[in-house]
């Protein structure tokens, strides 16, 4: 296990990427982050259902599929993520 | 982005390149190779550790599929998009059936043991009945050249015999298509034929509704092993669903581009659903789920919490579980 830091709009972006067959039947969809505190925002994105589609080749830069978005406020700061893997199975 | 279960990842990649043509593995989608990965996750983590066998069994399930394209494309094409949309509802089911066993109460014994057999029914009536229709319908086009009408019923299953006829029929390796799959135990939970004995056993049997002759059982389980039984099928589902999303990787351009397909504008998920089903995701990437709600405008409202946690860099022994001896 270890620790590594990603920029929190290449998660968010991946989030709506992955998660696109969940949500594809909204034509908007809002998201609005809180730091871990739970009560400082980190910013929000509001994304229409033609540019969450752009998201799924996963081919755009980041920029790119920002500029596609009406409202992006999401903080330039990186996140922790916990990586697990790869496993090692006992002998 | 990076997610938090790479060997998902791996796993996903080494099944494309073990599967599809070269040429095709270079088409997957982000989304759909993350939805891959994420159900041969959740296969190792409920207790599904040999994913040779489980290629195995993939093979089994898409091969034919993929040569039906090839002989019969348009009557391929259709009962694969018709059972596409019927997944949409089967899988927001499986979540909802999957989170009641999640959520309950170690106390909540009815819950700890129905809530499986719930589960199971689910499995054995209506998703791996559904999921194995494109089968049915590819080893028709295959095999026998018989007519493909009156193969399913109207709501687009075959019938539990239909796929263990052709698990025999095209040579397959006996559990390959059916493996879980127990009337028996559909039939403990449908109408309740079971009788809970303390926190981790229970008791099951079947019997001729008429006569009331015992048809099987009784047999004494514990939770482990009613949760395995549940799990055999489930992984037998996650086969043939996996063999589907090889096939709509394989053709699915091809099926949009000819226009075969069909066509069906996605509907809105239930609020609680879409949260459920949000959770895992982005779990993985980093985030809780604050809330999920639907605005006045109709727009699907997420709260996301940055989870914020970090490890030094360990190494960490898992330990799975495993029967638990009887009283």
């Amino acid at each position: 296990m270890r620790t590594v830091w990603s920029p929190l709009r290449d998660q968010v972006y991946g989030f709506l990427q992955r998660t696109f067959d969940i949500h594809d039947g909204y034509e908007l969809v809002r998201v609005t982050v809180a730091a871990s505190d739970g009560t400082t925002p980190l910013g929000q994105i509001v994304a229409p259902l033609d540019a969450r589609r752009a998201m799924l080749p996963g081919k755009e830069p980041v920029e790119q599929l920002r500029a596609r978005l009406p409202v992006d406020t999401l903080a330039e700061e990186k996140i922790p993520l916990v990586l697990e893997g790869p496993i090692i199975p006992t002998a | 982005m990076l997610g938090k279960f790479p060997l998902g990842d791996r796993w996903a990649a080494e099944l494309f390149a073990e599967l599809l043509p070269p040429s095709r593995a270079e088409n997957v989608h982000p989304q759909q190779a993350a939805a891959v990965a994420s159900r041969l996750a959740r296969l190792w983590q409920s207790g599904a550790k040999d994913f040779g066998t489980f290629t195995d069994r993939l093979r089994a399930t898409f091969l034919p599929l993929d040569a039906a394209f090839e002989q019969s494309p348009e009557p391929m094409a259709r009962i694969v998009g018709e059972t596409f949309i019927r997944l949409r509802t089967l899988q927001q089911r499986e979540s909802s059936l999957e989170s009641d066993i999640h959520s309950g109460s170690a106390d909540d014994l009815a819950t700890k043991f129905g809530s499986q057999l719930k589960l199971f029914g689910f499995l054995q009536e209506e998703f791996h009945r559904t999921l194995a229709a494109p089968f049915i319908i590819a080893d028709a086009i295959t095999r026998t050249g018989g007519p493909l009408s009156g193969l399913l019923d109207r709501n687009g299953r075959v019938g539990s015999k239909q796929i263990a006829i052709v698990e025999t029929a095209r040579g397959l390796r006996a559990g390959m298509l059916t493996d879980g799959a127990n009337r028996h135990l559909r039939n403990c939970g449908a109408h309740h034929l079971y009788e809970i004995l303390d926190d981790e056993r229970i008791k099951l049997w079947d019997e001729d509704p008429r006569t009331k002759h015992l048809t099987w059982g009784p047999v004494e389980w514990t939770h482990w092993e009613l949760h395995t039984n549940v799990r055999r099928l489930s992984v037998t589902c996650s086969a043939f669903l996996l063999g589907l999303a090889l096939f709509d990787i394989t053709n699915g351009r091809t099926i949009l581009g000819r226009g075969w397909g069909v066509v069906e504008t996605p509907q809105p998920r239930r609020r609680d659903i879409a949260r459920s089903q949000l959770r895992g995701p982005a779990d993985d990437l980093g985030f809780a789920i604050e809330r999920v709600d639907v605005a006045p405008d109709r727009a699907l409202a997420i709260g996301l919490r940055v989870k914020g946690d970090t490890v030094i860099e360990q190494t960490k022994r898992i330990i799975t579980g495993g029967a638990t001896p009887r009283a």
